[in-house]
């Protein structure tokens, strides 16, 4: 059992949020009813990225100890030293020792630029590309992709949240079928999905069989859309539930030495399920690491956090290279802001809140490895060069995609919505 | 009060009885003689300057409309108050924000800014009218086709058979063209890999000139459904890691000079199948990780093949 972070996800609270965003709909029917097949989907680029694996570290991760190093002062970086990567003349910092060892697949993103300074709005802006408001909650990011791009293996979920607040993952104004579905511990996969040995198929066929049979005449007497929606999260949860694919959700068939490639904390074993899943066809899985809201004792909390990060991403590039999966897969390093340059020393050298400049990191999926875009100033605290926002990156991830990122979409209220917003593209960092 | 709000009450029964407003036929042309002339699709003037539409609204099409500009929504449907074209041509002529601006059209009658009000608050219903939202989506993504030049590979590229693209989407795979401007085909076997077989690869035949990407990881072919890829003369991508293809299997491939990337990870393939591999000379990208590959053997590969990137870890 790992502990938990102050920020992190508990396991009651994922139960208890995803108890609200479900609607009494039990976890496993969760996993993607009726939504498209992804065979009609045309990407509008060759070669375009399949699946997308999007990092959240939650808290607000501090550029200047982690992705920002380069040419940065001693004062702002204080005890955070730079080492060289793989990557010529690229440095980064020496929390993370493996990661710099990947440098020439990631393409770092050092010119963030957000307007939302609290977490939950930071959070929602990233992953959402809009403003969180009282009337309406727009979609996940992963909801997006798997709107427009459909899904690449009909028997599995197109979008998977590990270790993710439900509410975060939630389909919002799209509905419940494209949330993305939600897991708690990696090690346990996908929870109550298989038949009980104590009940045999036949026996499990005959109770399917009554419990149609008791529901038939409501059915015909009660007959609304959310009804129909209900049943059709049934049949795919059967679908599901017979399918060799389920076992994508299942890292215990993975060797020990993998396992242990990717470091044994959670978050490590959640980029391990990841890389399995996208292995299996899902479209978008988003792993969640918290624990980076470092207002205190910012240089033993950093480290802390970014050993669990170094072990999972550079595990996770490394592994995806060498099966040949990183040119489909797209890996995003999110966080919803960074932290002021200023050291606070009456608060044992912490780091606060820090929207007007942060860093992020692309790897895979088409982009350019061994490179940065957008610059900060010799501070870190201002960005000088390439200003890129949340939905300049989320417009970046569908363009990855070969999406269509200006198609609309019309909320049931009537309004118009597109994947990024009016997020532009970063077409620089592709060849 | 209640003296006063008495009549209004019957007024407000009274009205519903119209009918419901027929965007198409009423609003259309009142927004159409009013506003479309600033508000329309970025177009080139005479000089060959791009005019973009003003304030960033656009009115051609429902999307459009909703979206609004530069200043909020354009329709809020139901709200008047918070829809910025009823707010400006509301406001008297003087006013900088002002529609249609001083000089560039007569200001919209008592009626017509009714009309506009009552549209709004029946829930903005746009009707069968599409305007230019039919045509927006492929057209403007970027990176769309018009943009790129033709890809030579493409070329005598036949339609491939509706049938047969059917009858292999049915085993649950993803087949579909490449990108939006090709005939070129990528077919990738994601679900239900242990039931694809040999005999599945046989079903790609008539497509064999139409398969430029296959991905065939983690099935269960063999050396025999090699033989039948290597007719694949368009095939660029090809994934067989996972499977239990061995150097056979790679000998079947000589003939596939477009082929520029190649993951046989995981597979039996050896020091062997090198000598085919090298005389595909637009060869790329190569994965050997974890089959009988050795490091001298990737190594002697990527020299070569310039600019090539072998792979053994």
């Amino acid at each position: 059992m790992i502990p938990n972070q102050p920020d992190e996800l508990s396991r009651r609270q994922l139960l208890t949020s995803l108890a609200k965003s479900a609607l009494g709909v039990s976890l496993l029917p969760l996993t993607g009813p009726t939504v498209a097949h992804g065979a009609d989907f045309v990407p509008n680029r060759p070669r375009a990225a399949k699946s997308v694996i999007f990092l959240m570290m939650s808290g607000g991760m501090s550029h200047l100890d982690t992705l920002d190093v380069m040419g940065k002062k001693k004062d702002v970086l204080g005890k955070t030293e730079a080492i060289s990567t793989s990557a010529t003349g690229m440095q980064l910092s020496a929390n993370l020792p493996k990661t710099a060892q990947q440098m020439h697949h990631i393409a770092l993103l050092n010119g963030m630029n957000t307007t939302q300074g609290a977490h939950e709005q930071g959070q929602y802006l990233m992953t959402r590309s809009y403003i969180m408001r009282g009337t309406i909650v727009h979609p996940a990011l992963g909801s997006w992709v798997v709107r427009l791009a459909g899904k690449r293996n009909s028997n599995l979920p197109g979008y998977v949240a590990i270790s993710t607040d439900p509410n975060q993952a939630a389909g919002g104004f799209m509905g419940a079928k494209y949330s993305g579905v939600p897991i708690g511990e990696p090690g346990q996969g996908l929870q109550d999905s298989m038949r009980p040995n104590s009940v045999t198929e036949a026996d499990f066929e005959k109770r399917l069989k009554l419990a149609d049979s008791m529901n038939k005449q409501f059915h015909t007497l009660v007959s609304n859309p959310s009804i129909r929606e209900h049943n059709n999260l049934y049949s795919d949860a059967l679908r599901l539930m017979r399918c060799e694919d389920l076992k994508g959700f299942d890292i215990a068939k993975e060797p020990t030495e993998m396992q242990e490639l990717y470091g044994k904390s959670r978050f490590g074993q959640g980029c391990l399920l990841a890389r399995r899943l996208v292995e299996h066809g899902v479209r978008f899985v988003q792993v969640t690491l918290g624990g980076w809201d470092t207002h205190y004792d910012n240089f033993t909390a950093v480290p802390a956090r970014a050993k669990d990060l170094d072990d999972g991403l550079a595990a996770l590039l490394k592994d995806l290279h060498r099966r040949g999966m990183l040119n489909d897969t797209l890996v995003v390093l999110g966080t919803e802001f960074g932290r002021t340059p200023e050291i606070i020393g009456e608060h044992q050298d912490g780091r606060d809140h820090f929207p007007q400049a942060f860093s992020c990191l692309m790897a895979g999926g088409g982009v350019h490895g061994g490179t940065f875009y957008g610059k900060k100033d010799d501070k870190g605290g201002k960005v000088v060069e390439g200003l890129t926002t949340p939905q300049d990156l989320n417009a970046t991830i569908g363009y990855a995609l070969g999406l269509p990122v200006d198609q609309v979409v019309i909320s049931p209220s009537g309004r118009p919505f597109t994947i990024a917003d009016k997020g532009k593209p970063i077409t620089a960092l592709f060849s | 009060m209640l003296r006063l709000s008495l009549p209004s009450l019957f007024l407000a029964a009274a009205l519903p009885a119209a009918a419901e407003i027929n965007f198409r036929t009423q609003v259309l042309p009142v927004l159409g003689k009013a506003c479309a002339e600033c508000h329309k699709a970025p177009q080139k003037d005479s000089s060959g300057k791009v005019q973009n539409p003003k304030g960033g609204l656009r009115m051609d099409a429902p999307s459009h409309l909703l979206k609004g500009g530069s200043g909020g929504a354009g329709i809020e449907p139901g709200d008047p108050d918070k829809s910025l074209v009823y707010q400006r041509v509301l406001l008297p002529q003087e006013h900088e924000d002002a529609m249609p601006p001083k000089g560039k059209g007569k200001p919209l009658t008592f009626a017509e800014t009714e009309l506009v009000k009552n549209w709004i608050l029946e829930g903005a219903k746009f009707g069968d009218w599409k305007g230019s939202d039919a045509a927006t989506t492929a057209a403007t993504a970027p990176g769309s086709p018009a943009k790129r030049t033709a890809d030579p590979l493409a070329a005598g590229v036949t339609e491939a058979p509706a049938d047969v693209l059917k009858k292999i989407a049915d085993l649950g795979a993803i087949v579909g063209p490449v990108s939006t401007d090709s005939k070129l085909l990528r077919i990738e076997f994601v679900a239900n890999t242990s039931t694809i077989t040999d005999k599945t690869v046989d079903l790609l035949k008539p497509l064999a000139g139409n398969i430029t990407d296959l991905d065939l990881s983690n099935t269960k072919i063999t050396d025999a459904a090699m033989a039948t890829i290597g007719t694949f003369t368009r095939l660029t991508r090809l994934s067989i890691g996972g499977t239990s293809v061995t150097d056979a299997g790679i000998a079947s491939l000589k003939g596939l000079v477009n082929l520029d990337s190649l993951n046989a990870h995981s597979t039996q393939v050896s020091d062997a199948a090198l000598a085919t591999l090298q005389s595909l000379r637009k060869l790329k990208q190569v994965h050997f990780w974890k089959s009988r590959v050795s490091a001298d053997g990737a190594k002697s590969l990527q020299k070569a093949l310039p600019g090539s990137s072998v792979s053994i870890d």
